[in-house]
């Protein structure tokens, strides 16, 4: 992951991965200490953390990691520490290819609204080929929106927040039929919406755009006109 | 730090309750020209009347309740937690109405057709009428306890489901809810509007105040007698750590009304929700709009003060297990988060308090149907 923000080359990547989960692995045994420690304290807290447990303490969120494997992770074999700390192993490809097309796009917008700025510096703004290409480009924003959904929270997993909170372990207990409810709901609603807005758009494109000043002037000036 | 933690949960408390009673008074006349749509307008021109009287203002009145939310999110994230997660389905039928709402305003005049505008009128009325319902029910399930715990990982466990909300005493809540904001935008639409809709806008008023008092009043005398209402036992220490798990909670009926024989003082939100609503019921039967707006306004106030004091220093009782329950010394977010937030409250409040003031003054005076018909494309 850090490999891919640096963007050297494809294969970096994959190699800087081994010393990452080296260093996943010692977190999360140090995190085991911290969370036996916790455990053992029971209903009358010790008032401080020990000095020694002050950096185990902050991989509490990678101990977490194991309750995937099994519940009672005090008890967790190396192998099993092992599994979780691959589990942090982002799928690289996916993001590899969401943060390249993301950032090409970012520059194809650069370049499109520098052309526009010309264009409408020079006062021809409604060239033909432009005007097209304007109009493809329409859904590219979102796209490069949605890759930055996935490189972000698709590239965090398997965290919710970077190394304090696994996901899994984020998740409310609202029942899942709940949750389908109200993404159909919402599906519904918005295809519903969506509709209403083409028959609007549609509408409104027949309508065409108001005539702007230069084609009043001229419609003013001719003596006879067309109707 | 300047204050310490005690001082600033109270203020925060204090926060939210204000963000609350900001977001009703103001979106609270916007969701009552939703609810009130199908029934004072008579014609498609009077409606037109009704959108614009909120048109221009809804928008930043709906930001109170995200501002309500964020203040939750911020300084009482076990709260936002539990009132979130466990009213899930409730919530999600306000945001389909807070959705709909600007849809039907914005689309209600883009076509003549009149199934188009009728199908958009009761899309209006049901984006006013279910948040506002739900708005008490939500608070009428605060004084009865919502069915929450804690694992001793400090993970919330919620049981309840949406017609677990729907208790009796909640939906008599509901009621308060819903007469209250109806009064407040019948005097707010008075205000704003002349002749015929304006006459009829002070009728449903004057019902609504009456509803309000009622409805109100009802809910006291079973807050007394009928409703389980907790205190904590143990030691409070006000800068405690927060971790609700920590007290023991006794319950009692009638409990609620505890903070009302030892501060009398608070008797003064009780009293003024009512004075306020029989006050504004008067201004609008001898259509003195202006004075009723400002009297509704104060009920409103008081309606919700009334909900928060009976509650302190609790946030969100349980009511399967009452020791979990979230009170404000042990449900807040950390010091200094309180402190920085209080800092960004005291310099963007009154900025935000100054342009809306400033809207509402720039957009004073009556919609009128001749004003709509002049500039038909620059109104809804």
């Amino acid at each position: 992951m850090l490999g891919l923000i640096a963007t050297r080359s494809i294969d970096t990547p994959v190699e800087g991965i081994k010393p990452l989960v080296a260093h996943a692995r010692e977190q999360i045994e140090n995190g085991l200490l911290a969370y036996k420690w916790l455990a053992a304290q029971g209903e009358a807290p010790a008032a401080g953390v020990p000095k020694a447990l002050e950096t185990p303490m902050s991989n509490l969120g990678h101990a977490l990691l194991l309750k995937r494997i099994r519940p009672d992770i005090e008890n967790a074999t190396p192998s099993q520490i092992q599994e979780a700390a691959e589990s942090t192993i982002p799928d690289v490809p996916v993001l590899f290819w969401s943060f390249r097309v993301m950032v090409a796009l970012g520059f194809y917008f650069i370049a499109l609204f520098t052309a526009a700025f010309y264009l409408s510096w020079r006062r021809r703004l409604n060239t033909p080929w432009f005007l097209r290409i304007a109009v493809i480009s329409l859904p590219l924003p979102r796209i490069a929106a949605e890759l930055g959904f996935i490189v972000a929270e698709y590239g965090r997993q398997p965290w919710v927040i970077d190394g304090v909170m696994p996901t899994f372990v984020g998740v409310s207990n609202v029942p899942a039929t709940n949750v389908l409810l109200s993404l159909l709901g919402f599906l519904a609603f918005y295809t519903t919406l969506a509709l209403v807005d083409l028959l609007l758009i549609v509408k409104y494109v027949r309508l065409g755009p108001e005539p702007d000043e230069e084609t009043l002037h001229r419609l003013a000036a001719s003596p006879v006109s067309a109707h | 730090m300047l204050l310490d933690y005690g001082t600033l949960r109270i203020i925060w408390w204090a926060l939210l309750g204000a963000l609350l009673i900001g977001f009703a008074v103001l979106d609270g006349f916007d969701l009552g020209v939703a609810m009130l749509h199908p029934f004072v307008p008579k014609n498609d021109q009077q409606r037109r009347v009704l959108l614009n009287s909120v048109g221009p203002v809804w928008e930043g009145n709906q930001v109170w309740f995200i501002l309500g939310g964020g203040a939750a999110f911020a300084a009482w994230p076990a709260l936002y937690a539990a009132s979130f997660s466990g009213f899930y389905l409730a919530m999600f039928l306000v945001l389909l109405g807070f959705i709909l709402r600007p849809v039907s305003l914005t689309f209600h005049s883009k076509m003549e057709s009149e199934t188009w505008r009728r199908s958009r009128d009761w899309g209006l009325f049901f984006s006013g009428l279910v948040p506002s319902l739900l708005f008490g029910v939500a608070f009428g399930n605060l004084l009865l306890g919502a069915p929450f715990n804690f694992d001793p990982m400090l993970r919330l466990n919620y049981q309840g489901d949406l017609l677990g909300l729907l208790r009796p005493f909640a939906l008599l809540c509901g009621l308060v809810s819903v007469a209250m904001l109806a009064m407040q935008d019948a005097s707010y639409l008075a205000m704003k509007s002349d002749g015929e809709i304006a006459a009829r806008a002070c009728r449903y008023g004057v019902t609504a105040a009456i509803v309000l008092i009622l409805a109100f009043a009802i809910a006291g005398v079973w807050v007394a007698y009928g409703v389980t209402g907790l205190s904590i036992e143990t030691p409070i220490d006000p800068s405690g750590p927060s971790n609700p798990l920590t007290k023991s909670v006794a319950a009692e009926t009638g409990g609620w009304l505890a903070n009302y024989r030892a501060a009398p003082i608070a008797a003064a939100a009780p009293a003024l929700g009512f004075a306020g609503a029989v006050v504004a019921a008067l201004a609008l039967w001898r259509r003195a709009p202006g004075a009723a707006f400002v009297s509704s306004s104060f009920s409103v106030a008081g309606v919700i003060a009334t909900a928060g004091f009976s509650l302190f220093p609790f946030l969100m009782p349980s009511s399967t297990r009452p020791d979990h329950s979230l009170a404000i010394w042990d449900s807040s977010s950390s010091q200094s988060t309180l402190t920085i937030m209080l800092g960004a409250v005291i310099v963007f409040l009154p900025i935000v308090l100054a342009y809306t003031s400033w809207v509402f003054y720039v957009l004073r005076g009556a919609v009128t149907e001749e004003a709509i018909e002049r500039k038909d494309d620059y109104y809804y």
